[in-house]
């Protein structure tokens, strides 16, 4: 009905009263939705404009922003992610808030820290604005602290040496929500001055991570997120409970966390309350306190009609008494409440003291301190293109060298004869010396080797970026609307089908020799015009787009021809490689393991045991059930603290000594998802081999039988070459469908709730069907997705060529 | 089923250690949605409720529009299914029984689209949408799907089974051939187009890529696409999260339980090329 209602507010509009201004927010939950909504009402009051505010999810809201740019279907304006107003803004998508958006567009940026803004900035336009920041506090149990006699960490080797005495208590530490992340890297690297990316003395982009300073800060955020944290990227509720617990085995009494957090241990635990403190994020003992933040960004759309209301909606929302009322409804909010940090300077200063000092606020002067600290150190660096690609490669030597850590460890436990707990407690007791010297010597090496390896690849990829943004973007919005109206091949494709079924249609209409078939042809009209339209003219229009460079956010007219660079450039790509050789290694495993499984339980249910409809049921209800359910129910079972099922059931049998980081090492990653496959594909294949195998004549079986043949004789020698059919069919279907496999590791790696989660760890399970999505709906190539979707069409079309002989041959025969 | 009581013994003992893992994930999804957040948030492995609590429903049903995505889903899948119930057996009608000029030949382009994989077609159908001016919208979702090509292949190896004297009986009673579709092959046919109902059904009421790349506006979202969002929106809430996949798990279930002769006769008829 909304599109009715679209309808009805486009008549409205033409008639001269005006639609209400579309606000899009990426809002955490329905709570912010609503507090948006009662802003607007107030707003409106004020102003007389109606604003409309629609929530997007964290996680595929890039996704949708995109989608809607691409269409040309965009909001006035929107709440989005920090990275969003570089992201819109360079492919032209964006109004600049200092010179375009009126007077209280351009005093606007006095509202802010001068500091916050360079990442929102591109060539001096200013494409969007700070609304709400996130940062890291550390959170301790001050009754443990004291008993221990241990100071609140102040700076990195107080840090340190906390870790050493709670260590030594025989206590875990544990960082969460940062943990591997690339973007928190900024907190241990920019306190010297040194963010991932800089540029060299001509001013081009420039990596800095062959520089020693940069590296100890990357080896010091190492050596505290994977050797030490024990419980890993959990989910923030698993968090709390390791805070509140007691049981040195389970238990974190400090935890490095975003600064919300506090509000999640205040709801959850509320026996706590008194007996814990947050104070801000420690400075590195030879440089300065720094923060870098997360957090969300307000953006004025290029398709906004009205963009000087959308700047006032934006200026309302930004002001003092707006964002006082907003940290009160989110501290009012029982199960989901939170105290957020406003990037409003007036916020934080003097004369916000009266809202400060109100008694409900009483309980947060903590955090409210916390927040003030950390807001003076805030900071950002400009993005510049290709960043994200330089951005993915470091963040998987990240991932890389964090499992390589771990594995170390790991190998000193074993040798020492001791679980990774006990070693932290003999090192952090000051023995074991000379293994913890030579543990960070030889992490201090090998991530000297592995940013020595990739630095090359990651400048190429910065300056690779900054070509094609000068080649196609720079200064596409003056260029964008004559390339609107244009042709494109898409447009000939398209009427050339609509054509070839007209044609077809007037020939069956006018020749008599095929009109006498009118029905015929009427009859097989439907799957045939379909057919043509969506699929020919679509796989057409993907060769042509495979041989240009094309944007989606821009016009098709666009699309530059490239010839075959694209597959060039795919098939010199590592990436493609490595994500071949995914696919295959994940068909190879997961069919025959699959296959095996399905034999021997289909030949058991031929046997027909007992209540044989209750097995059948257990057997097929995943038949019927979603992928995407699954992987959730899946996701959680894989969690990695002995809190995962899977893991709690192998510690619990003594398979194991470590709780297995499934989802969040590359060496788990790939074998959770083959796990998950092939519970989910079992269902079927048992289906198709017992339905084969109840063609086999009972006979055959009853003549084995008086032979003496046993169960598993019979199974060998009869209902093995019965099936033989069928295996080949499941087979080759089962690699066809693995080769396309995208579900599974979509929701696995986390995509749906985090926009930058990869498709797994260090990559790992980048296979084809996600490396097409991510080169044409998160890079945005649609050149080389069109280029590499071709090559799994290559591949695709040989298995179903030998599917196809065979099944010919089998006809013959 | 016989054997020596060992035979029996691994037999069963394969059955119920299969059967255990498979209902496992189900056991936890339904145990882990009745918790409250203070379950949840507690450190040590349990694989039972203390205090069974609907309040994960309750804050799902707050916080996601199931509702509206489960009408959503319902929608689309209706309109797919009684779409491929009709065009594919009369496609796949007029292939097996008549003789026309090219048959062939379109017979077998139909089929050549088979061979494409969904993901070669997933940029240019972005951009074929965005021009037809259906993004957002649940035409794409909808229209591709409603005569596919391995329906009409599964209906025409169907159909070919029915003997053709009936056909010629019905054009000596001067039937037309809408008239001889529509009584005598339609009724005939109706293992065919049970398993073109659940096929197409399932296939639309599970499918994720096709509305995570075309769908934008969230009361426009179907159910797989708020079930993923579900880790998006409600961090840290394992229990929230489970109780959207009861709710998306849970009617196709019971459905299953009905018709689960039915639904497994379709599925293995789907898979067996002659």
């Amino acid at each position: 009905m909304r599109w009715l209602a679209s309808i009805f507010a486009g008549a409205l509009a033409c008639a001269g009263i005006a639609a209400p201004l579309q606000f899009w927010a990426v809002a955490g939950s329905v709570e912010d939705a609503a507090m948006l909504r009662g802003l607007a009402q107030d707003f409106k009051e004020e102003t007389g404009i109606e604003v409309e505010v629609t929530p997007l999810a964290w996680g595929d809201f890039r996704t949708k922003y995109f989608a809607a740019m691409a269409a040309g279907l965009p909001p006035d304006c929107g709440l989005t992610n920090l990275g969003g107003p570089f992201e819109y803004g360079a492919v032209g998508g964006l109004y600049d808030f200092r010179t375009e958006l009126g007077p209280v567009g351009a005093a606007l940026e006095k509202e802010f820290r001068p500091e916050l803004l360079p990442m929102f900035t591109v060539e001096d336009r200013l494409y969007g604005v700070p609304s709400d920041l996130s940062t890291l506090a550390v959170f301790y149990r001050t009754d443990i602290f004291e008993r221990l006699g241990i100071q609140p960490p102040r700076t990195w080797s107080e840090l340190n040496r906390a870790y050493d005495q709670l260590e030594a208590d025989g206590w875990q530490t544990a960082f969460s929500f940062i943990r591997s992340a690339q973007w928190a890297m900024g907190n241990f690297t920019m306190p010297y001055g040194l963010p991932s990316i800089g540029a060299d003395e001509s001013g081009r982009a420039k990596v800095n991570w062959l520089n020693p300073e940069y590296q100890k800060g990357v080896h010091f955020a190492l050596m505290t997120w994977s050797a030490r944290s024990l419980h890993g990227a959990d989910l923030q509720s698993r968090q709390v409970g390791l805070f509140r617990s007691n049981d040195r085995e389970n238990a974190s009494p400090m935890v490095v966390d975003i600064t919300y957090f506090g509000e999640s241990l205040r709801r959850q635990a509320p026996e706590l309350e008194g007996k814990w403190a947050a104070i801000p994020w420690p400075r590195a003992d030879d440089g300065e306190a720094h923060n870098v933040m997360g957090g969300t960004a307000y953006v004025v759309f290029r398709k906004s009609k009205r963009p000087e209301d959308a700047a006032r909606w934006i200026a309302f929302l930004s002001r003092r008494e707006s964002q006082n009322a907003m940290i009160l409804d989110r501290l009012n909010r029982r199960e989901q409440s939170s105290l957020t940090m406003s990037s409003v300077q007036a916020v934080w200063g003097p004369q916000n003291d009266e809202f400060w000092s109100r008694p409900e606020l009483a309980p947060y002067q903590q955090a409210r301190q916390v927040l003030a600290a950390s807001y003076q150190s805030f900071a950002t660096t400009a993005s510049t293109p290709g960043s994200n690609d330089a951005g993915r490669i470091e963040q998987n030597l990240i991932d890389k060298v964090g499992a390589w850590i771990r594995g170390q460890v790991d190998a000193e436990a074993q040798k020492a004869g001791l679980s990774r707990a006990e070693l932290f407690r003999e090192m952090g007791s000051g023995r074991l010396a000379a293994v913890r010297k030579s543990l960070e010597d030889r992490a201090r090496q090998k991530l000297a080797e592995e940013y020595e390896a990739a630095a090359p690849a990651a400048n190429a990829a910065l300056a690779a970026g900054q070509a094609r943004y000068d080649r196609e973007l720079k200064g596409i919005s003056e260029r964008a609307a004559e390339l609107e109206g244009q042709l494109s091949v898409l447009d000939f494709a398209k009427w050339g089908a609509f054509a070839l079924i007209l044609a077809g249609g007037l020939a069956v209409a006018l020749k008599s020799r095929l009109r006498e078939h009118f029905w015929s042809y009427a009859f097989v009209a439907p799957p045939l015009a379909l057919a043509l339209i969506f699929v020919f003219v679509p796989a057409a229009a993907a060769l042509w787009i495979s041989l240009t460079a094309y944007h989606p956010a821009l016009p098709l007219a666009s699309a530059r021809w490239v010839g075959l660079e694209n597959f060039a450039h795919a098939l010199g790509s590592a990436d493609f490689w490595a994500s071949l050789g995914r696919t295959v290694l994940f068909g190879a495993v997961t069919v025959p393991i699959g296959m095996g499984f399905s034999l021997l339980l289909a030949y058991a249910l031929s046997m027909r045991p007992r209540a044989a409809s209750v097995w059948r049921f257990l057997f097929f209800a995943p038949l019927v059930t979603s992928i995407v359910s699954v992987a959730l129910i899946f996701t959680q079972l894989f969690l990695s603290g002995k809190q995962g099922w899977l893991n709690g059931l192998l510690l619990g049998l003594g398979w194991i000594r470590e709780a297995i980081p499934f989802l969040e090492t590359d060496q788990w990653f790939m074998p959770s998802v083959m796990v998950l496959a092939i519970w989910h594909g079992l269902a079927f294949t048992i289906l198709i081999f017992l339905a084969g195998m109840q063609q086999i004549p009972g006979q055959i079986y009853e003549a084995a039988e008086v032979d003496g043949a046993g169960l598993l004789r019979r199974f060998r020698h009869v209902a093995l070459p019965g099936v033989r059919p069928q295996i080949f069919f499941i087979s080759i279907m089962g690699f066809i469908g693995s080769m396309q496999v995208f579900e599974p590791i979509y929701i696995l790696a986390g995509k749906s709730g985090n926009a930058e989660a990869r498709f797994g760890p260090n990559d790992s399970g980048l296979t084809l069907a996600p490396l097409i999505y991510r080169e044409g709906f998160e890079t945005f190539r649609m050149g080389e997705a069109a280029a590499y979707s071709y090559l799994l069409f290559a591949i695709v079309l040989v298995l179903s060529l030998v599917q196809l002989r065979w099944a010919q041959r089998g006809e013959n025969s | 089923m016989k054997g020596t009581r060992l035979e029996k013994a691994g037999l069963y003992g394969a059955l119920s250690l299969f059967g255990l893992l498979l209902i496992l994930p189900f056991y936890y999804m339904v145990v882990t949605s009745l918790r409250s957040s203070q379950e949840v948030a507690r450190p040590e492995l349990s694989m039972i409720v203390e205090q069974p609590t609907m309040l994960a429903y309750d804050e799902l049903l707050r916080g996601a529009n199931v509702a509206g995505a489960t009408l959503n889903s319902a929608l689309i899948a209706v309109i797919s299914t009684l779409g491929a119930c009709l065009l594919c057996p009369l496609a796949g009608y007029a292939f097996a029984k008549h003789v026309f000029p090219g048959k062939n030949a379109l017979f077998l382009g139909l089929l050549s689209t088979l061979m494409i994989p969904g993901s070669v077609l997933l940029v240019p159908n972005f951009l074929l949408f965005r021009d037809f001016g259906w993004l957002d919208t649940f035409a794409p979702l909808i229209i591709p799907g409603l005569a596919g090509a391995f329906g009409v292949f599964l209906s025409r190896q169907f159909i070919e089974r029915i003997p053709d004297s009936l056909i010629e009986a019905a054009h000596l009673d001067g039937l037309s051939e809408p008239g001889i579709f529509g009584r005598i092959i339609l009724p005939l046919s109706r293992p065919l187009v049970a398993a073109l109902g659940i096929l197409t059904f399932l296939g639309s009421w599970n499918s994720f890529v096709g509305p995570l790349l075309y769908l934008v506006d969230e009361d426009k979202f179907t159910l797989p696409l708020i079930i993923a969002m579900l880790q998006g929106r409600f961090p840290g809430g394992e229990h929230v999260q489970m109780a959207g996949a009861v709710v998306s798990i849970a009617p196709v279930l019971i459905l299953f339980l009905f018709f689960q002769r039915q639904i497994v006769a379709s599925l293995a008829f789907s898979g067996l090329k002659e």
